[in-house]
């Protein structure tokens, strides 16, 4: 569906597929951790992937980024040529970053490896978008990871994941390692984000919570298979499988972060 | 201690060792810290003024002061042939340094690299550098290095690089043991699906975190080195006579400990303390990391 459209001209009437998996088989040794998994995401869009731990989630992650190579079935990304089409936002924000490098040159690191400008340029764009997540460059760009706290630091990623460029965000559990606080605050930045830029997101999370807020629609992971998916809001009103109902039940709580977006 | 011991190395510097029974060992107090951090400084100065000559000749023999006592004139006495034992032993003090730092340098320097590259690449690369570490360091170390020296000929140079050969596995296996602790850091994921260079992902993202992690084994092997020299030496494949280094020194010493005990006394004296000094600094490291 997507070969009559130019990957470069997106128009909100008829959205293409940026990420389609189809039918992808993962294992490790005789054991298999994926099985026969589809998915779409398309573009501009947001897409939650829910599950509990060891369902696949993040063997799913590696394998769209391409660290992990499927059996059989594929990945394709439709990026329209962008030379870091995914990137990755992980649970914990300190081990995604260099604990020897400054914020301002671990942010512009894709633009380095790409060679891409002057020095003083890179660091300029880097700047703008520690701004743009929300971190006083003044104050931070000098600070080393180890400074950070968490939430500071999943901005820090944010932010170099978004100089990347990538037509894709992936997001590991990107605010489960966060105080409930700081969840609400950077799931609406990436919200807002993907307004904006124009990115398209894949939120991967054991959270119903997480998914409710930012996905449009959302797919449900269990044992290596997807055993529903749909819009939002009908899956959590109306989940059709029981493994989605006990994921609703055994959730404490299913607060409506979506109010507190206008006010944050 | 003996240069085998290169090979076989006792403590393993990684974070994940520090186990909660080291909580409640005696630790290194301060003042022994800094004790040690000036004997070393003390040596390295009277090492470089031998060295510029400003130290009696080393090897000036002196009939008139045969075998004496230590003295103002000779602080630690003469030997047999009235050298100055005092400057003999600074000069080798010098031998011994070179033999470290080459040992270090060279011999971590390249065994680091190595373990780090297998520990990033892992697959063959790394099967085939732990089949040739694992050998390599099951070979009776000093008794290839003697053969190597005597087939070589007894120079510095060659004595300190065959030394830092035999570094080379240990550091190798034990760079390779860190770098697996650091590759599955996600900034290291990061650098790979952002395309950096094996060899920028090598300097920039796992050197910087590996590195402090093995400086206490770095420190240790200053110390092996000194020792496995002084062994050679003594042995008497190392530095011909009359050049002085400890080990050599000791050595000859050995004839004489009935008349001038401190020909062998003295240089021994300043390789315990050296020795000492230095395994001090490096537990001092390894209490900083816990």
């Amino acid at each position: 569906m997507t070969d009559s459209i130019d990957p470069t001209h997106h128009t909100e009437s008829t959205p293409r597929d940026l990420l389609a998996v189809d039918d992808l088989v993962v294992g490790y040794g005789d054991r298999i951790v994926l099985d026969g998994v589809s998915l779409r995401v398309p573009a501009g869009g947001c897409v939650g992937l829910v599950g509990e731990s060891g369902s696949g989630k993040s063997t799913l992650a590696r394998t769209i980024l391409g660290l992990q190579r499927p059996r059989s079935g594929s990945v394709h990304i439709d990026d329209g040529g962008a030379d870091h089409p995914v990137q990755m936002v992980f649970q914990d924000p300190i081990s995604s970053l260099n604990p020897h490098r400054s914020t301002i040159a671990i942010v512009a690191e894709p633009l380095t490896i790409r060679g891409e400008g002057t020095r003083r340029q890179r660091r300029e764009t880097a700047r703008e978008l520690l701004a743009r997540v929300g971190l006083d460059p003044d104050r931070f760009a000098d600070a080393r990871p180890g400074t950070l706290s968490g939430g500071q630091a999943q901005r820090v990623a944010i932010a170099r994941a978004l100089v990347a460029r990538p037509a894709l965000l992936l997001c590991d559990e990107p605010v489960s390692s966060l105080d409930v606080s700081v969840q609400a605050r950077v799931l609406n930045l990436l919200a807002d984000l993907r307004d904006e830029v124009g990115l398209s997101l894949l939120v991967i999370s054991h959270d119903l919570a997480v998914v409710r807020m930012i996905a449009d629609s959302v797919s449900v992971l269990c044992d290596g298979r997807i055993v529903e998916s749909g819009d939002t809001e009908s899956v959590i009103s109306a989940p059709q499988h029981s493994y989605t109902r006990q994921l609703l039940e055994a959730a404490p709580r299913i607060p409506d972060y979506s109010e507190k977006r206008d006010t944050a | 201690m003996s240069l085998s011991d290169l090979a076989s190395p006792n403590v393993v510097p990684l974070p994940s060792t520090a186990s909660a029974s080291s909580a409640s060992r005696l630790r290194i107090p301060r003042v022994g810290v800094t004790i040690a951090v000036a004997w070393l400084a003390v040596l390295a100065v009277g090492a470089l003024a031998a060295a510029a000559g400003l130290t009696a000749d080393p090897l000036a023999n002196d009939y008139a002061v045969i075998s004496q006592a230590p003295s103002l004139a000779h602080p630690f006495g003469t030997d047999n042939l009235g050298r100055d034992v005092f400057s003999r032993s600074l000069h080798g003090a010098g031998a011994s340094a070179i033999v470290a730092l080459v040992t270090v340098t060279v011999g971590g320097g390249l065994g680091i690299l190595l373990g780090v590259w297998a520990g990033l690449r892992r697959g063959i690369a790394d099967a085939i550098t732990g089949f040739v570490t694992d050998v390599t360091i099951a070979l009776p170390s000093l008794i290839i290095v003697a053969t190597i020296v005597t087939l070589a000929g007894p120079s510095l140079p060659t004595i300190a690089l065959t030394i830092a050969a035999f570094a080379i596995p240990v550091f190798a296996r034990l760079g390779r043991s860190a770098t697996l602790a650091v590759a599955t850091e996600n900034h290291v994921v990061v650098a790979r699906t952002l395309g950096a260079s094996g060899w920028r992902i090598l300097t920039r993202e796992v050197l910087p975190g590996v590195l402090p992690a093995l400086m206490p084994f770095v420190l240790t092997t200053l110390a092996t080195a000194i020792v496995a020299e002084g062994a050679l030496s003594f042995l008497g494949f190392g530095l011909r006579p009359p050049e002085p280094s400890w080990g050599g020194l000791i050595a000859e010493g050995r004839t004489q400990l009935a008349l001038a005990p401190w020909v062998t006394l003295m240089p021994a004296l300043l390789l315990c303390a050296t020795i000492l000094s230095i395994n001090v600094l490096g537990e001092h490291l390894r209490e900083a990391k816990r």
